[in-house]
């Protein structure tokens, strides 16, 4: 049941991440690859013959890369076109103009600004963003995108300027200089991709937001455990994270607000890379959670102080997060945690994915696998939370049966009936002692009847019901049956007739080998844990019809369950003279 | 009387020990306390027993296994236990008695008496007879049964298909075990009534029973009137085939 819902949600994720890839591929249309050297110029200051295709400007700076915040300045662009309406295939490589008309006629121009600019072609003014300024004040920020007509008339076959005036006092990067670079696109072909591409993040912020509300909403009603609340800020962070990326197509945002986006996105990108490896400490139930969160946040802040651009100190979140990660994965693949080995897996194909395209870290394949993990990891959360409640239930139901049947177990036949029997001829043998015995059976019965209903009773009620128990049992038998303590602090609550149902398996399943039988119980504390250790003395019966976790046993563990969900451990094993019980538990703070 | 008493709890077991003699007195002629059945077995083994007094409930094992071992032994197994909810079963399986516990004196000496009283009935509730055979412990229905001839120590059933079933106990134990159906034909026969077709009486007081599907069994000439008249009384079968 748990396999197929599995594979479900990963087919599922699988498509999501194919489609999240194809939507990075979109975004990585407007980030562009640098191609160094090439045929632009530039300069600074202002002349509006610069925009006149025969000006000389050999004298001019070359190349494209752009000092920041320093007044009004010109770059112009050399465009050679064999054909009309065609970029020159041999030119790909070697302009800064790059081409986006995916095969079709150039019919446009398109530009992404972090600045404000005029942009000339052939001398003619085509189009700008914003208000060119001499200051900070006389400028003006226009949209982030811009896509511009470029008539026909201007693309017959020869060379083309195109020239850009321009000034950048609102770059609010850290950088000093950035890179310009105009697409020469068919505006059709252009139009038709920019609507596609906003489609695919708003389904994974759909996806990523839903993930975080039904988190929420689990721990809202009661759910409260730490993975799901770890796993609804994941969800919401991410979808801040996809809503962002989409953001740039669904709104042409000023170019001031660029920065902020970015800087915003990577803020996310720190969260997520604190909350996915917290989450695997959760989700494998890794020891001292803590160290390990210890030894990331420097990495992560580390990771801030790497670049001033935001992408690279992305990548360095995104690196800081995935080793962290392949380290927890590893742990739990070396514990055999369910499904540990998947998360390894995923976690190192994105490690080596991130490596190999590490110019953009937000590489399709990269995306697509951590979505992929970050959805496997939410479904691992969810079953995990469906486990704990169906155990919680079970739990429930099995400890009500089961308090049941031991009451009648006690009651009838064998113990009630037995002790009666017994108790008809004490009475003709020794009226005196029958009296004591008596007593015993009442103490015994009370001590069963208060307990009923309780989840947990001091242990001092718990070790009376032994001992009363025990008395009668030493009449019945013929032998002494007694329960000694060592270092136990008989305030602590338990579950109550745990160590009764000890006893009762103890007389029942073995043979004590001297005269006086001796149970023994003692208690220790180590961090946060507790050992019950429990000795039931005499060799086990050999009994080959028996099955091994009967009634008794059945029962200490619903109740261990009931009151400590996850968090015990019951384990037996022959010792020298007898049997040994060891419950270990970890009670919540 | 010889009486094995089966039972873990070593007071109850004096209690039965101390009952029993007083209420079988001088026809006690052995008693035997095992707190296993195991322990008891290697005992009967050589010690033959009259009766077997045994707790359903050893050292907290289910003892409906042990009690088709115990009713297919010689002896009449009388349960002694306070698994009153196993009762029905144990009557199924062929018990003379069932005595919850705790119990009186003159509860014990009640099934005492079904023990020693000449073809006692059991409550008649037995629906099978355990067999011992190749080791193994069977359970022939009841139902299937049309007659038992004594042999010696031992009984055969013989079912309605013609099979042959050997017994440990008695004629007498078995009849005891049986329903009212059974009545003692001959000294060496206990046969199913309803299985009669016709009583035959031959030369020389020589008595016959015609089974329906053929088979002649003998009868005793003390039965015979007895026969006659329940036959008489009875349904048809009988009537009709009677033959002077």
């Amino acid at each position: 049941m748990n396999r197929g819902l599995c594979s479900c949600l990963l087919l599922w994720l699988l498509l999501l991440g194919t489609v999240e890839c194809v939507a990075v591929v979109m975004t990585g249309i407007r980030l562009g690859e640098p191609i160094m050297g090439g045929s632009s110029r530039h300069q600074e200051g202002d002349d509006p013959r610069w925009a006149d295709p025969a000006w000389d400007d050999t004298d001019w700076r070359p190349g494209n890369q752009l000092p920041t915040r320093r007044g009004v300045y010109w770059i112009r662009f050399r465009v050679a076109l064999r054909e009309a309406n065609r970029f020159p295939p041999e030119a790909r490589d070697a302009l800064d103009v790059l081409d986006l008309t995916n095969g079709n006629p150039i019919d446009g121009i398109y530009l992404a600004s972090v600045f404000a600019y005029q942009l000339y072609w052939d001398g003619r003014l085509i189009g700008g963003s914003g208000v060119v300024g001499a200051t900070r004040e006389k400028e003006v920020a226009g949209p982030l995108d811009t896509l511009m007509t470029l008539p026909a008339e201007l693309l017959q076959p020869g060379g083309h300027v195109l020239a850009v005036r321009m000034s950048s006092h609102r770059y609010n990067f850290r950088a000093d200089n950035f890179y310009v670079y105009p697409y020469l696109v068919n505006r059709a072909e252009f139009r038709y991709r920019e609507g596609q591409a906003p489609i695919f993040p708003l389904i994974g912020t759909t996806a990523a937001l839903l993930t975080g509300l039904i988190c929420s909403v689990l721990y809202g009603v009661g759910e409260r455990s730490r993975p799901l609340l770890i796993c609804a800020g994941l969800g919401f962070a991410l979808a801040a994270f996809y809503f962002l990326i989409a953001f740039r197509w669904l709104y042409n945002a000023p170019f001031d607000w660029f920065c902020p986006r970015l800087m915003t996105i990577t803020a996310l990108m720190t969260v997520v890379s604190a909350l996915f490896p917290w989450l695997l400490l959760d989700l494998f139930a890794v020891p001292r959670p803590g160290r390990w969160l210890a030894v990331l946040a420097p990495l992560l802040v580390g990771a801030w102080w790497m670049s001033p651009i935001y992408e690279v100190i992305a990548l360095w979140l995104c690196r800081a997060m995935l080793l962290m990660s392949l380290v927890i994965a590893g742990w739990a693949v070396w514990r055999q945690r369910s499904g540990a080995r998947f998360v390894f897996v995923g976690v190192l194909v994105s490690l080596v994915l991130v490596q190999s395209s590490r110019r953009d870290f937000l590489s399709p394949q990269f995306l697509g696998t951590f979505s992929v993990l970050v959805f496997f990891v939410f479904g691992r959360v969810g079953l995990q939370a469906r486990t704990t409640r169906r155990r919680m239930m079970e739990a429930t139901v099995s400890a009500a049966r089961l308090e049941a049947e031991l009451l009648k177990k006690s009651l009838q036949p064998h113990f009630l009936l037995n002790s009666l029997t017994v108790l008809g001829e004490v009475m003709d043998q020794d009226p005196t002692a029958a009296a004591s015995m008596i007593d015993d059976l009442g103490r015994t019965f009370r001590a069963l009847s208060s307990m009923t209903g309780e989840k947990q009773v001091p242990l001092s009620q718990e070790l009376e019901l032994c001992r009363s128990h025990l008395r009668v049992l030493s009449v019945r038998t013929g032998r002494p049956w007694s329960l000694e303590t060592a270092g136990v602090d008989e305030s602590l609550p338990v579950p109550p007739a745990t160590f009764l149902t000890l006893v009762e398996n103890g007389v029942t399943h073995q043979v004590p080998s001297r005269e006086k039988a001796e149970f023994r119980l003692a208690w220790s504390r180590r961090a946060a844990k507790e050992r019950f250790t429990f000795f039931s003395p005499g060799e086990v019966r050999q009994q080959p019809d028996r099955r091994p976790g009967g009634t008794g046993l059945r029962y200490v563990r619903a109740r261990l369950e009931e009151s400590f969900p996850g968090r015990w451990s019951l384990a037996q094993a022959a010792v020298a003279g007898g049997w040994e019980t060891v419950i270990e538990l970890q009670r919540e703070a | 009387m010889r009486v094995v008493i089966i039972e873990d709890e070593p007071l109850i077991a004096q209690r039965l020990e101390r009952f029993a003699r007083e209420i079988l007195g001088e026809r006690l002629e052995s008693v035997r306390v095992g707190s296993t059945f195991e322990e008891a077995s290697v005992w009967l083994a050589d010690h033959p027993a009259d009766v077997v007094l045994l707790d359903l409930n050893l050292h907290g094992r289910d003892g409906l296994k042990l009690l088709e071992t115990a009713v297919a032994g010689s002896f009449h197994t009388i349960i002694v236990s306070a698994n009153t909810d196993r009762a029905l079963r144990a009557f199924e399986l062929g018990v003379l008695d069932f005595v919850p516990k705790p119990f009186t004196r003159e509860r014990l000496a009640h099934a005492f008496q079904r023990a020693t009283t000449r073809d006692a009935q059991a409550s008649c509730a037995a629906r099978f007879l355990a067999v011992r055979k190749h080791g193994r412990i069977e359970l022939v229905p009841i139902d299937q049964v049309l007659y038992v001839e004594g042999a010696g120590a031992y009984a055969e059933l013989v079912l309605a298909d013609g099979r042959r079933e050997l017994h440990e106990k008695t004629l007498e134990r078995v009849h005891a075990l049986l329903p009212p159906v059974f009545e003692r034909t001959h000294k060496s026969f206990v046969v199913r009534m309803t299985a009669v077709k016709a009583l035959h009486a031959g030369e020389g007081s020589h008595y016959e029973l015609e089974l329906k599907n053929g088979i002649r069994l003998p009868v005793g000439r003390q039965r015979y009137k007895e026969l006659l008249a329940l036959l008489v009384a009875g349904e048809p079968p009988a009537r009709a085939g009677q033959t002077h």
